[in-house]
């Protein structure tokens, strides 16, 4: 994690305050993150070998939703088209990450192994995108776009346990170290977007 | 800030001074950060030290395991970071958390350790740490990392530290939030999950050690330094006058100077580790690093003991008006509310006290005390 980008992307802000530019950016970070999981969420929280975790999982799956309509309705989005075609390339990898590990092979793509992947890319998503830092500490306290930021932001941090829990858990077959690379892969595919994002916040 | 990979992970490390000079090795506590020890690697460094500051496991620029921490895994993280710097020995300080790891490295590789300083540290979860600690677990996993940043500056700081910083403590929060992922200190925090109390192994460790604690720290308290006193052969405590747990922090002038004399007394072979219990001075440009702990040091105010004889001109056991117990009725009781009346010597003298029988403690005139510092010293022996 570069600290610097953060510091880069809250001193634009600063400039310019919590425009619609910056907040459509903001957002479709966010809500790249949270559809992923969703994705993953809804596809895995009826399979049969999921066991007792299904109820963290559906939990987490409801949760999700419910912070995407929560960015969609507080969010003044940018008329701005160019704002969205930018944003393509730079969350593409995290959306790649969905389409060819899930979406092109299907439901049967979520083996144990690929459960365990799915997993660890929630992981990824729920600890290593942070909006929080870059919002402005002068920032109206009671700005309702602020607050649901601070909000979804604690609220990962409470979702994240399922991960925590399952990383631990679930998939005993797989080596400790095969389990490693796997979450370190999607660390660093995570922090590689969002180290590209916030380069991005910063030309707000 | 220099990265080095040690096994699959990445250690970030921070190191000052010249090659072959002393090594003095840093460990940070838990939500710290090896940035934190910057002015004490500089000012060490400048004395002719070469001091080595690093990010722990799970915590800064180093590796962040997902799949969490064990204990043992934070000595084996120092002792490689210490080998692929090619460093024999080194004198390990450590604080907290820190502290922990710094005194089993010294279980584990006495070779490589020359001499010890525990800082605000534990080798036992007495219950109210223990508590804290589930307090903090609960904290981080219900309601995020803010409110753990704000739970520990109280207990770590002191008000007029605070007060001083308040302008910039939102900004300070902001960074610590972003050093710090909340997902691997939860880690750190579950690795005690498995710690199992070392106190009987204290024994083992025979270097000189110089244990560290501040006045009013209340997270890791006196008692927690004195187990390690009284089980480490080689040690002393010395107590930091007007700290908290994070006292490193507040006051680094005086641990850079409190450290440095020791480190200097154990290469000149002047370390007297006789268990003794010592307070250092607050001016931390003063002549007199340290003196002798009057008194019980675990007590929290200047108690006199119940056996004590003070002598007539002892002044600080005075009854307090109105405080002498009540007599059963039909014996010659007074009011408890009335005035002792005062003896004839109590007239001649505000400090006499002939009622008082005969003192030990050193004597006082109108509350300064008239003994020299040395004789002080020789008394308190006794006690430390």
């Amino acid at each position: 994690m570069a600290l610097e980008l953060f510091d880069t992307a809250r001193d634009a802000l600063r400039q310019t305050g919590l425009t619609p530019t910056a907040q459509s950016k903001i957002s479709l970070m966010m809500m790249t993150a949270k559809n992923v999981n969703v994705l993953f969420l809804s596809a895995v929280e009826f399979m049969p070998f999921v066991g007792p975790e299904q109820q963290l999982l559906h939990a987490q799956y409801f949760q999700e939703m419910e912070s995407i309509l929560l960015l969609s309705k507080v969010t003044r989005w940018a008329a701005d088209p160019r704002i969205y075609m930018e944003a393509v390339p730079i969350m593409a990898p995290i959306w790649n990450e969905w389409r060819l590990r899930y979406g092109m092979p299907g439901i049967r793509a979520i083996d144990p192994k690929g459960f365990y992947q799915g997993l660890a890319l929630g992981h990824a998503l729920l600890s290593k995108i942070r909006i929080v830092p870059v919002i402005p500490l002068e920032t109206d306290a009671v700005d309702p776009y602020a607050m649901a930021l601070r909000r979804i932001e604690q609220d990962n941090g409470r979702m994240i346990q399922s991960q925590i829990t399952l990383l631990r858990t679930t998939a005993p077959s797989l080596p400790e170290e095969e389990r490693d690379v796997l979450i370190e892969e999607k660390q660093e595919l995570v922090s590689g977007v969002f180290n590209q994002f916030l380069q991005w916040l910063a030309k707000s | 800030m220099s990265y080095i990979k040690i096994g699959r992970g990445r250690v970030s490390y921070g190191l000052m001074g010249e090659a072959g000079q002393e090594v003095i090795v840093f460990i940070n506590g838990l939500t710290q950060t090896s940035s934190l020890w910057t002015t004490h690697q500089e000012c060490l460094s400048k004395q002719g030290y070469r001091v080595l500051t690093y990010d722990t496991l799970g915590q800064g620029q180093s590796s962040k395991p997902v799949l969490g921490i064990r204990m043992e895994d934070h000595c084996d993280f120092l002792i490689k970071l210490l080998d692929a710097l090619e460093i024999e020995q080194c004198h390990l300080c450590g604080i907290s958390f820190g502290g922990v790891v710094a005194m089993q490295v010294a279980l584990k590789h006495p070779d490589r350790v020359r001499s010890l300083v525990p800082m605000s540290t534990f080798a036992e979860m007495p219950g109210q740490l223990e508590l804290f600690g589930s307090a903090f677990h609960m904290a981080i996993t219900q309601a995020g990392f803010p409110l753990i940043q704000t739970l520990l500056l109280p207990l770590n700081m002191s008000s007029s530290w605070i007060e001083r910083v308040r302008n910039t403590l939102p900004e300070s929060m902001r960074r610590g939030y972003l050093y710090n992922d909340p997902y691997a200190i939860q880690n750190l925090m579950e690795s005690y999950v498995s710690f199992q109390p070392f106190v009987h192994e204290l024994a083992k460790i025979e270097c000189p050690t110089l244990i560290l604690n501040g006045e009013f720290d209340f997270l890791t308290p006196r008692l927690c330094h004195d187990t390690l006193r009284q089980n480490i052969r080689s040690s002393r405590l010395m107590i930091v006058p007007r700290a908290f747990h994070a006292f490193t922090l507040e006051y680094p002038e005086l641990t850079v100077r409190i450290v440095e004399a020791f480190v200097r007394s154990v290469l000149e072979g002047k370390w007297q580790g006789d268990q003794s219990v010592w307070v250092a001075s607050e001016d931390p440009h003063s002549d007199v690093l340290a003196t002798r702990c009057i008194g019980d040091h675990l007590r929290a105010v200047f108690v006199c003991p119940p056996d004590h004889q003070p002598k007539a001109e002892d002044a600080w056991r005075v009854p307090l008006p109105g405080s002498e117990a009540v007599k059963p009725a039909g014996k010659s009781a007074k009011p408890a509310t009335s005035a002792p009346k005062k003896t004839a010597a109590q007239k001649k003298s505000p400090t006499a006290k002939p009622v008082m029988g005969k003192a030990t403690l050193p004597r006082k005139t109108a509350g300064k005390t008239t003994k020299t510092p040395a004789a002080k010293a020789a008394q308190s022996t006794k006690k430390g």
